[in-house]
This record gives structure tokens, sequence and C-alpha cells, in this order.
């Protein structure tokens, strides 16, 4: 049964996942942003996940309906609404929230509070639930069929499948203008993208690298997904549930660029989806470009291997029209968000950390009508909550308490004051990232994510 | 022509002339919507969400945070807008550079000195 794993596998699990995660926010940093408090928000979102039992029950629910193997093979194509991005954070936000709560009980029985239970016996139930659900989710994706990442490549698409995407490739003759505009085209939507997801990267994906046949040219993916097309599709968040309008809309609601190149030093991926090349600029290494749009359909009708989503090949005359999309969605997005107050602000970036993997995996099973993926909206805007499933008071409790900076105290070593010197900038860390700055011994017998607890 | 700061050149190499505008608030980048082109924008956010509607159309960038790997940067070489991240600004007021002419140069591949040309 799902979940039923050992405290022992499950610690294994914990231990695989924080050292993984720890080596990934140490080379990217800390996300900064004067738009949105992005650390604030997220501490809020993984609170929500964990202390809430909001990501247990939504795929208690999911599990009855489809298996998380079937969930990720049906994601084996290009554009799909779930990928190695969303299939890390089921597991790394969920355990970031239960840090926080296991370092606050931490922090109350230090203090001398009495009564407090670390870790109850129901959390780590739902803890295992959890970790079971993750692990089975990459190795069906993932052609190497490992959790994490191995090699530091993302390859996802079988042999057939890149092959049937040769013809739509057009060579590139070293033609900078070419280039320019799809460099520019890719700017201007990363730019929208990561605005419209309050610099959160969850709709760009990059995956590579794949090889055609008779061509050792690595071939990499770089995909934009929930471009704004004022309808509601078949993904939750499009026009009717987020807090903006957009008037000019995009051409398709995703756009897939596949690129050949010659003579790089580097091509790597991390499991946050994201690509380390070498050189940084490859434009005058890219040999041939596809561009296609993935025609979207129901995600609980897709089925692997002979239904995964059919693709539109584009021609080149859609970069300029994508370019006007992204220009002028950012600036009527910027004008709209620049009016809104801190709490919303706070929901909306919760909101895409909280809702976005959890209700396409709902669309999965076919169940996203079961649940209310407003409440951030509504709790933002004084209304009612229409969702048992989240205590109101709670929310309020997490926002005040991460609004407080992290202090250091006299009681504390040299070492510990320099980590949270460190961390006092940002606004709304949790104090456990402390974690993160231990040494590398330390984290491998006490992992950052914390083993399951014993009373 | 004065030197007034230096740092991480992490983009084009072409030598640029502008007028600095010291971008505090989102307001200050609404301001620019329709009068982005020519300006040198100085920014202290790494990422590309301050800058994000009219950074295709301005001069320069120069941040006194992030690296080459920033957000901010990567997407200023996508549009080949010369950025220099790790500023090490050596005046104190920024905002008097507000509306005053400059000028980057890229030293090396590594290293962009900014002039101000009053």
């Amino acid at each position: 049964m799902l979940g039923d794993i050992s405290d022992e596998e499950a610690n294994e699990l914990i231990a695989l996942i924080s050292k993984s995660v720890v080596e990934n926010i140490l080379k990217r940093g800390m996300v900064e942003s004067k738009i949105f408090s992005v650390s604030h928000y997220l501490a809020v979102a993984c609170y929500v996940l964990y202390d809430q039992s909001y990501q247990y029950n939504i795929l208690k629910e999911v599990a009855s309906k489809i298996s998380p193997e079937d969930i990720a093979r049906r994601s084996k194509s290009l554009g799909p609404g779930l990928n190695q991005l969303a299939f890390y954070s089921t597991c790394m936000l969920y355990l970031h929230g239960r840090a926080q709560v296991i370092h606050d009980n931490l922090s109350k029985k230090k203090a001398g509070e009495t009564n407090i239970v670390v870790e109850p016996e129901t959390k780590k139930k739902e803890t295992k639930f959890i970790l079971d659900f993750w692990k089975r989710l990459s190795p069906n994706y993932l052609n190497d069929e490992t959790y994490i990442l191995k090699n530091k490549k993302i390859t996802c698409l079988s042999d057939d499948y890149i092959e049937k995407l040769k013809d739509n490739m057009i060579p590139i003759n070293n033609n900078k203008e070419i280039t320019k505009r799809l460099k520019q085209t890719i700017a201007h939507l990363t730019i929208y993208s990561f605005l419209s997801r309050a610099e959160c990267r969850m709709s760009i994906s990059e995956h590579g690298p794949y090889y055609f046949e008779d061509n050792t040219e690595p071939l990499i993916f770089k995909e934009f997904l929930e471009l704004h097309t004022g309808d509601v599709m078949f993904e939750i968040d499009m026009t009717g549930n987020m807090p903006y309008k957009i008037t000019k809309i995009a051409p398709f609601s995703n756009v897939i660029f596949g690129m050949t190149l010659k003579d790089m030093n580097k091509i790597e991926f991390n499991d946050w989806s994201t690509l380390f090349a070498d050189p940084t600029d490859f434009s005058s290494n890219i040999t041939s470009i596809g561009i296609w749009t993935r025609e979207l359909s129901h995600p609980k009708d897709l089925r692997y291997p002979d239904n995964i989503g059919k693709l539109k090949p584009l021609s080149l005359n859609i970069l300029e029209e994508l370019s006007k999309f992204a220009k002028s969605a950012t600036k009527e997005l910027y004008i709209d968000i620049s009016k809104w107050n801190f709490t919303k602000k706070l929901l909306f970036g919760s909101h895409v950390y909280v809702n976005s993997l959890l209700s396409v995996c709902a669309q999965y099973a076919g169940i996203e009508d079961n649940f209310n993926w407003t409440w951030p909206f509504d709790y933002a805007s004084g209304k009612p909550l229409k969702t048992d499933l989240i205590d109101k008071e709670k929310i309020k409790f997490y926002i005040d308490k991460l609004g407080k900076k992290i202090k250091t105290s006299q009681d504390e070593k040299e070492a510990e004051k320099l980590q949270i010197t460190a961390l006092e900038k940002y606004e709304g860390v949790h104090p456990f990232m402390t974690r993160i700055f231990r040494s590398r011994r330390a984290q491998k017998l006490d992992p950052f994510y914390y083993k399951l607890q014993d009373e | 022509m004065k030197k007034i700061e230096e740092g991480a050149s992490c983009s084009s190499n072409s030598e640029v002339l502008g007028e600095f505008v010291y971008i505090q608030s989102v307001e200050d980048v609404i301001n620019l919507f329709d009068d982005a082109n020519g300006k040198i924008c100085i920014v202290d956010d790494s990422g590309t969400n301050t800058l994000g509607p009219i950074l295709s159309d301005l001069a320069g960038v120069l941040c006194p945070l992030g690296s080459a790997g920033s957000h901010l940067a990567i997407v200023s070489r996508e549009f080949e807008i010369p950025c220099i991240m790790s500023v090490n600004f050596l005046i104190d007021d920024l905002s008097s550079l507000n509306k005053k002419k400059g000028k980057k140069v890229t030293e090396s591949e590594a290293k962009g000195i900014i002039y101000l040309l009053e």
C-alpha cells in the first residue's frame, strides 16, 4: 500500500533529497525580488503543505484514482503539465514545511515548553506516504529511472519520439539574425514567465541532452508553459483562478524550443530543470532550431505511450508574435501587480507553490473539481474560504511569524551567528535554513530536512 | 570624465553611452515604460522582475549584487545589453546620478567600468 515504507527507508530518502537540495540552493543562492517577498511566501506555502496536511489530503485522493507511476509516464512528452522540477518539488516543498515545523517544536522544547510532540505518529505516516508517492515519480519519468538526477542530465523522451521531431528542425547555417530573434523571444518569454509566477520558474522547463540517430550534436529543449490565452483550458490557473487579467493574449498556451548545438564544453541540468551551459551564451553554437506547441487535451485522457499529446510544429514567424505577446503582457502584469498590497502578493506566490503541482495532479486523476483552488486569493481579499482543507487562522500565524527577521542572540555560537547574519537580510526566511551552512559531516549524520523524530 | 564604479561585465562587450536612472521602486520602472531608450539603470535586484518590462529597451544595466549567473545577467545577455554585476560603487549617493550622462567600457571579459561624463 502507498506509504508502507520502513522508518529506515524513509530516513534514506530524506537524506537523499536533503543532500541534493543543499547542493542546489548553495549553487543558486537565495532568490531575491523587489516585487515579491520570495522567501516569505515560499515558507508560508511550505507550512501549508505540511502543517495543514494539505498535500497529503489531496495526493491521497489523487492516488485513489491514478498511481504516481502512471502520472509520471503520461508526462514523458514535450510540454506536459508535470516535469522533473514538479516531481522533485513534490518532495522538496513538503519536507521543507516539515523541517520548519520540527524546528519550531524543537525550539519550544528547548525553551522549556512541556507536552510538545516534535513529530506525531500521524505526521510520520503522512510523511511516509509523500516519500513513497515521490519515489515512484522520477524513476517512471526519467529514462535512467533514478529518483534524482544522475550525471546531470534530464532525459525523459524515447528515441522514437525524438526521431519523429527531426523533420521539424530548421537549419540555422550561421544565420545570426535568426539566433538573435530566437534569443530575444526566449528572453521576453522568460521575463513574462517569472513575473506571471511571482519569480517561480515552474512554467519554464529545460531538459536534455538528446541525440538524433545520425547526429552527434546534442539536442536540448526549453519549454514555456501556461502562457495566458484567456481560455480556461486544462490548466487550473488559466484566467479563471488567477488574480490578474491580460488583454493581449498569447497565440498558444505553450511553446517548446529545441536546439541542436555544436562545440559545447558543458551541457548540464539540475533537478530544478535549469540548464548550465558552457559557453553560457551559446547562440553561435546553435545549428538547428525546432519550435512546437503541444495541443492540450485533458490530462486524465492521456495514455502512455500512444496518447501523450499531439505536437504542432511552428515556423520562425511565430517568434515575433511571441515576443510581442510577452512584452505587452509583462507590462500589463507589472502595472496590475504594482497595485497589489503585501498580502495579495504574498498569497499569490504561495498559491503558485502550493497549488500549481497539486492542481495538475488532481487533473491527471480527473478530480480537480473536488477541490477549491482559489482560497489564497479569497484569503487575501478577506473573503470566507470555500475549503475545509485550510485553517485561515494558521495562515495568519505563518505570515506573522515569518514576518519577523531572524536575529542572533548572545547564546549562539560564533558559527551560528555567521549563518544567521548571512540570512538576516532576507525577509521571511525560516531559522531552520541555517542548517544549510553546516559541515558535510554534520549533514550526513543529521540531514537538512531532519530524520524521522523519536520522542 | 570620472570613474564611478566597476564590476563584473557579464554581457555585451560594447561601449555604451546613456543617462543614469537609479531604480528604487516599481513606480520608477513604470515611469520609464515609454522612455527607457538610452537609459543605464542601476538596480539592486539581481532577478528580472524589477526591470522586466523595460529591460530590452535599456542602454545598460548596473547591479551591486549577483554574478554572471544571476537571472538579470543571463537575460541581459540574451538582449545583448551591457550589464555589470557585483558593481562596486565609488560614490555613496546613487540617486545623485539620476539624469547624468555616463559611459560603460569593457576592460576585459570579466571587468566593466562606468564613467560619469559630467
